[in-house]
């Protein structure tokens, strides 16, 4: 397979899978990130999984089964594991300090044909600690955009009604970013909102951006409203809605900032709504 | 010249705390979500760990 170049979030991934043991192939959505071959900000090498050896630095995270980092000679090492194969992982990926330059070794025989690369936790822990360090920030959440091409961001923790919403935009929207995972990113003095090849339900998921214009923090109710939050308020909302790599102090500030840009550069509101096209229109009428 | 006048001291305002609810598998990526591919397991999500948890 030949180099592969996404482009998520505004960043660059060189993915090379040059060894001929690892039949590299991504899957929709992600190739809809993929992009002609250009400059990368991280370059990923993809290897087969020959041997396990246990890892040369302390435990920094345990995510409770599916991924674990730890410290590294080269910096940062995180593994990967299934039911599949409980005494190892099925993927250690080495990443250097700043995450722009990782060796990503697979076990290819538990994919049992194709394998995804990136797949599931490691994209997103990768990115999660990309965006950490001077990023931006992915948040739980749904983004559409408006016909006058402005971005609103529906966040919300599973169950909030975030696919809910994203179908009932409907043709109101040009585009859904993603109905699951979106992240915001400041780049010359605007906010923007990024969707990912991550979705939820209603499978929706766009390479597009927009500006941010608004967020709403989403809570099922029997009348439509918007609220106002406090400053503390809105970011302790959103900071329980993102992904930030906990492990990390310096990430956990970065995100804690940009969230603060977030809650003090567009309005972010609570909005209690019902399950109905009412609360589009509300949406819209406020925006 | 200048106006030496103290100025009006803020009230004082007791400090609470609000709780917000973390999910903790949700926050750290530690669940396996059904509507992606994840792992090795194209996308079933049964042969990860802790998968229970619905992604969205």
């Amino acid at each position: 397979m030949p180099d592969t170049f996404l482009r998520i979030a505004g960043i660059t991934l060189a993915v090379r899978c040059r060894d001929e043991r690892i039949p590299c192939q991504f899957s929709e959505p992600v190739t809809r990130f993929i992009v002609p071959s250009s400059p990368a900000e991280v370059d990923l090498e993809i290897f087969h999984l020959d041997r396990f050896d246990p890892p040369a630095g302390p435990l920094l995270f345990e995510s409770g089964g599916v991924w674990r980092i730890y410290q590294d000679p080269a910096g940062y090492r995180i593994d990967c594991f299934s039911e599949v194969m409980s005494d190892h992982p099925y993927n250690v990926a080495v990443f250097n300090d700043d995450f722009t330059r990782g060796t990503i070794r697979i076990d290819a025989a538990v994919f049992g044909g194709t394998v995804d690369p990136l797949a599931y936790p490691l994209d997103e822990v990768l990115l999660s600690n990309l965006l950490a360090r001077g990023r931006g920030v992915e948040l739980h959440g749904c983004g559409v955009v408006d016909h006058h091409g402005r971005g609103h961001l529906f966040v919300g923790q599973s169950g909030a009604g975030k696919s809910t919403t994203a179908r009932l935009w409907g043709d109101d929207a040009r585009d859904i970013v993603s109905d699951d995972r979106v992240v915001v990113r400041e780049e010359e003095g605007t906010l923007w909102m990024y969707g990912t090849p991550w979705h939820g339900e209603a499978s929706l998921s766009s390479p597009a951006r927009a500006p941010l214009a608004g967020v709403y923090l989403l809570a099922q109710a029997a009348e439509n409203e918007l609220r106002a939050l406090s400053r503390a308020d809105g970011i302790a909302r959103l900071f329980a809605c993102a992904f930030p790599p906990f492990h990390d102090a310096g990430a956990i500030a970065f995100t804690m900032s940009m969230l603060d840009r977030i809650v003090t550069r567009v309005p972010v509101r609570e909005f209690r709504f019902t399950l109905d096209r009412s609360a589009i229109d509300m949406v819209r009428e406020a925006a | 010249m200048e106006n030496n006048k103290p100025a009006a001291k803020k009230t004082y305002q007791k400090p609470t705390v609000t709780r917000f609810p973390l999910r903790p598998e949700e926050a750290v990526l530690g669940f396996c979500k059904s509507s992606v591919a994840a792992g090795p397991n194209g996308g079933q999500c049964r042969n990860v760990g802790n998968c229970s948890t619905p992604g969205s």
